[in-house]
């Protein structure tokens, strides 16, 4: 992909052949784009990646993305590339190093460059989401639960009514991992409402299974379980 | 139970339609979950055959290894020797954990290694340990996971 934006640079260089000048304006346009155009590129394959066994391609990958976010400065750029430097750190499991960048994801978030960007709502919520992930596996419980309200508070505001169902269920299993089961349970029947005919089938089943797993009449199989 | 035998199909469901999109992501997750919630409808034997294939995708997964220790314990079947196996299984999950630093996962496994060496007349070694964990928290303490072990932690120290 790269290597595609180098090349429509140079075809570029060579239309303009006649004003072949390095100054020229559209070469000076074509060239400053390519770090935003690298991104992009970058940001479609990188998330396509499968864990195992290319989780240390994919670190790289996002390495690289979060070098070009910093080069142009830009704070939508920068909480993306963030977002998938930390969950490539998860897929290696390097939680703490996960975390770090979870929390550089959240400080450069403003919610006016993802609201009106289908595409980014997505990254709005789970960047939030994978940080109260993070923070709830290396023992800040009150934290994970923190950032989890701040990914289902900033949810309805996208108008996105997938990624509003996905972070019902995702605050249900937060819930369910702290054994909290009436909120579980009432959060993943929620999910499970928005999500009934469009989105995968376990989308509010399995918070709801979490849920229900958890309460105390199922016997010894519950309480051992989850203890 | 009927709700719970419901959650085992949509959670095998779940795992059918990541497996038509060749996705492994979430699928070792999925997998444990789908174990517990076997588990809970009292299908061990089911139970095992899962968290099994989560080991197979992810042999150094903790939260599948503490499943898999728990469901040796309530599986009635393997005589003393499950005690062994499960332990075993405990300790792993406690010492991948660690190196991870996944506290949540390390309080867990402890907690269940902490109750199984209680019962296997080691109380000392099963209160030094779980303290060890307890006492790094700073936060979460309604939670049911820090009660249970400050529970058992009273229980150990009296």
């Amino acid at each position: 992909m790269l290597g595609h934006e180098a090349h429509l640079a140079m075809n570029c260089d060579d239309e303009g052949r006649d004003s072949r000048s390095r100054t020229s304006p559209r070469y000076i346009l074509i060239v400053s784009s390519l770090p935003r155009l690298s991104l992009r590129s970058l940001r479609f394959v990188r998330p396509r990646l499968p864990p195992a066994p290319h989780g240390t391609l994919a670190r790289d990958w996002a390495d690289q993305m979060l070098a070009i976010a910093r080069r142009i400065n830009s704070s939508q750029d920068l909480v993306i590339s963030h977002y998938h430097v930390g969950t490539s750190c998860v897929l290696l499991s390097e939680v703490a190093a996960a975390r770090q960048h979870f929390r550089q994801a959240i400080e450069c978030y403003h919610e006016e460059d993802f609201r009106g960007v289908p595409e980014n709502h997505w990254y709005a919520f789970d960047t939030f989401a994978m940080a109260a992930t993070t923070e709830w596996m290396l023992g800040f419980p009150e934290q994970a639960l923190r950032y989890m309200v701040a990914a289902r508070t900033n949810t309805p505001r996208l108008n996105n009514p997938y990624i509003l169902a996905v972070s019902y269920s995702a605050k249900a299993i937060r819930h369910a991992d702290r054994r909290d089961c009436a909120r579980a349970l009432s959060t993943a029947q929620e999910a499970e409402r928005l999500s009934r005919s469009w989105v995968p089938r376990n989308l509010g089943h399995k918070p709801k299974s979490m849920a229900l797993g958890r309460e105390p009449r199922w016997g010894r199989f519950s309480v051992r379980l989850t203890q | 139970m009927g709700e719970i035998f419901g959650a085992v199909d949509s959670i095998r469901a779940g795992l059918a339609d990541l497996a038509a999109q060749k996705s492994v992501y979430m699928r070792v997750i999925d997998l444990w979950r789908l174990a517990e919630t076997q588990a809970i409808a009292a299908a061990l034997d089911d139970a095992i055959v899962t968290v099994e294939q989560a080991l197979k995708a992810e042999p150094h997964n903790p939260p599948a290894l503490r499943l898999r220790g728990e469901l040796r314990l309530l599986r009635d079947a393997g005589g003393a020797a499950r005690f062994e196996l499960a332990e075993k299984d405990f300790r792993k999950a406690i010492k991948i954990a660690r190196t991870i630093s996944a506290k949540s996962w390390e309080l867990r496994a402890t907690t269940c290694l902490a109750r199984l060496l209680r019962d296997t007349n080691r109380r000392a070694e099963a209160r030094a340990m779980l303290a060890d964990i307890y006492n790094w928290f700073t936060e979460g303490f309604d939670t049911a996971d820090l009660k249970d072990a400050k529970a058992l932690l009273d229980e150990l120290t009296t």
